[in-house]
């Protein structure tokens, strides 16, 4: 009977020293950090990278042909803003250059005949990184733009450009965009706060993100913002994607249905045709590594199985 | 009846035969994968003591080129290798800095240079652009001993030059598998001798020729061992660890 409740207690033990073991090395990682706020004007949080691909289905209701532009500039408040800029490294189909180039970096297009649906992709990459979040420049809070034909519009959206070219009837948008953000401080405490993308046309639905989106935001007039509650310390650089499709349709849209703001963890994803794993252009990081976590465990099992045998029997 | 100070000692060495049957497996699929074909590329890099040959079957077979990403010259390229275990090629990933030289040499192209220009953690979960111009990334586990989190190394393509046939050597790497093999025994030989309780001194010993002969068996019979990694991923998962 002492032998079975020493062996009880003996084994009750390890598991308390395996727990207090991994317990305290977590709880020692989190001791010696330190926090910080993200500053809006002061901060060092950086965009390292941007990209945006751009699926677009557009009907030409006009009697003749008329072409659809992209820019590659973006422009704010109808000035060019230097702190952002958008260069095109693709098109399907392959985009034409358009006569009466407004921008330096050149308008690009497709011809849509008349009465046709047309579908066209493309993606570009933010030029000028790394730049920095700013809340005083209202002109880099919001990113897409479609700039047909004149350099006013700040961001897209389908009331827009029915405005601009009221020809072409947008019938699907879906964006894919993904960035890296790096605390460019290489020591000092780490830095937290709300990181937000621009989700336009308003009236999006999510279909997928990475990581989850904390927050969809519909306090603006023109857009929802998705939002990420972020970490970063000294030197560190995490990426995040997400992708979303106007109209909403049968999908989720979280904004709508839990405005003003939304925790959307829990909600489901619906959406695989903008699940990142299914885009040619991008492959999955392999699994590089086998955890020490059970070696040491299996170590340390050994360890409590010979000095139990050896000094408490 | 075994005592139960015996049975931890039993699970503790089950676990880490786990760990040493990944390791026989790979050198020995990694030796046979390889050999002296002069068609295989290799990637060096002298500050961290990388001059180890790439293949496009598996990570578990060493230093790894995804092939959906670009061969050296013509695109983004992807290379990945194992920081802990599979012989670690990655290990010292970590110690690259920009302007760290890289070469990828790669048979019908030439000896591609590369210069490092920064390094970056991201969640594993993350896709890799593989149309981000002509650069190479090394990507790997971090941080060391973990699985949630990759180092990827970006490094730009410099100069291409051809490749001098007598300037590449076989590797002649000792027979990591078979010390890996022995040691197992003799480790538990030991145990098992000097084990406090006497007459469960036979059991340790027996539990040891049969690790033996089952890491024997990998090394006749090697194969990547994904089933036990995937395992042993999945309890590391539980633990937190």
């Amino acid at each position: 009977m002492v032998f079975n409740r020493v062996n009880i207690l003996f084994a009750a033990l390890a598991v308390l020293v395996l727990i207090l073991g991994v317990s305290c090395t977590i709880a020692a990682d989190a001791a010696s950090d330190q926090e910080a706020w993200i500053q809006t004007n002061t901060s060092t949080l950086a965009f390292t990278y941007l990209q945006a691909t751009i699926h677009v289905v557009i009907k030409n209701n006009n009697n003749h042909a008329e072409f659809f532009k992209i820019s590659q500039l973006y422009s704010g408040d109808g000035t060019v803003n230097p702190t952002i800029g958008w260069k095109v490294i693709s098109t399907d189909p392959t985009a034409i250059r358009m006569v009466n180039v407004l921008n330096p970096g050149g308008d690009l297009g497709w011809e849509v005949d008349s009465g046709q649906t047309r579908a066209v992709t493309f993606t570009m990459v933010a030029t000028g990184v790394p730049f920095t979040i700013e809340r005083t420049g209202i002109s880099n809070t919001f990113w897409p733009v479609i700039n047909d034909p004149g350099l006013t519009a700040t961001w897209f959206m389908p009331d827009e450009i029915n405005f601009l070219n009221p020809n072409l009837q947008l019938e699907l948008w879906q964006g894919h965009f993904f960035f890296f953000l790096k605390n460019m401080e290489t020591s000092g405490p780490r830095v937290e706060g709300n990181v937000r993308a621009p989700m336009v046309p308003i009236n999006s639905a999510l279909t997928t993100s990475n990581p989850t989106i904390d927050w969809i935001d519909s306090e603006f007039p023109q857009a929802q913002t998705a939002a990420w509650d972020v970490t970063l310390y000294p030197g560190q650089t995490k990426s995040y994607s997400y992708t979303y499709q106007w109209p909403s349709g049968n999908t989720v849209t979280p904004a709508n249905t839990q405005s003003p703001s939304s925790r959307i963890n829990s909600l489901p994803l619906p959406d695989p045709a903008g699940d990142p794993s299914s885009d040619p252009l991008t492959i999955p990081t392999k699994n590089t590594g086998l955890p020490y976590g059970l070696l040491i465990i299996g170590a340390i099992v050994i360890l409590a199985g010979i000095g139990y045998a050896k000094f408490l029997r | 009846m075994i005592k139960l100070s015996t049975l931890f000692v039993l699970i503790g060495m089950l676990i880490i035969t786990l760990y040493g049957l990944i390791e026989v497996s790979y050198y020995a699929s990694a030796d046979n994968l390889v050999g002296n074909n002069s068609e295989t590329p290799y990637l060096e890099i002298p500050k961290i003591g990388i001059d180890q040959a790439i293949n496009d079957k598996s990570i578990d077979y060493g230093i790894y080129h995804d092939p959906r990403s670009a061969e050296p010259s013509f695109g983004t390229v992807a290379i990945f290798g194992h920081r802990t275990f599979y012989g670690s090629p990655f290990l010292n990933l970590d110690k690259l800095q920009a302007g760290d030289n890289i070469t990828v040499e790669w048979p019908g192209i030439g000896n591609v240079e590369y210069q490092v220009m920064n390094s970056t953690v991201v969640p594993a979960s993350y896709m890799l652009s593989i149309e981000q111009g002509k650069v190479l990334f090394l990507i790997t586990c971090y941080p060391l001993g973990s699985d949630k989190e990759r180092l990827m190394i970006e490094a730009k393509q410099e100069n291409i030059y051809p490749i001098n046939k007598s300037e590449k050597k076989p590797a002649d790497n000792p027979p990591y598998a078979i010390l890996i093999i022995i040691g197992f025994f003799a480790s538990g030989t030991i145990l098992s001798y000097f084990y406090p309780i006497k007459q469960d001194q036979y059991i340790l010993f027996i539990a040891t020729i049969a690790i033996t002969i089952l890491l024997i068996y990998a090394f006749l019979f090697p194969s990547p061992p994904d089933a036990i990694e995937s395992k042993l991923a999945w309890v590391n998962d539980l633990f937190g660890v």
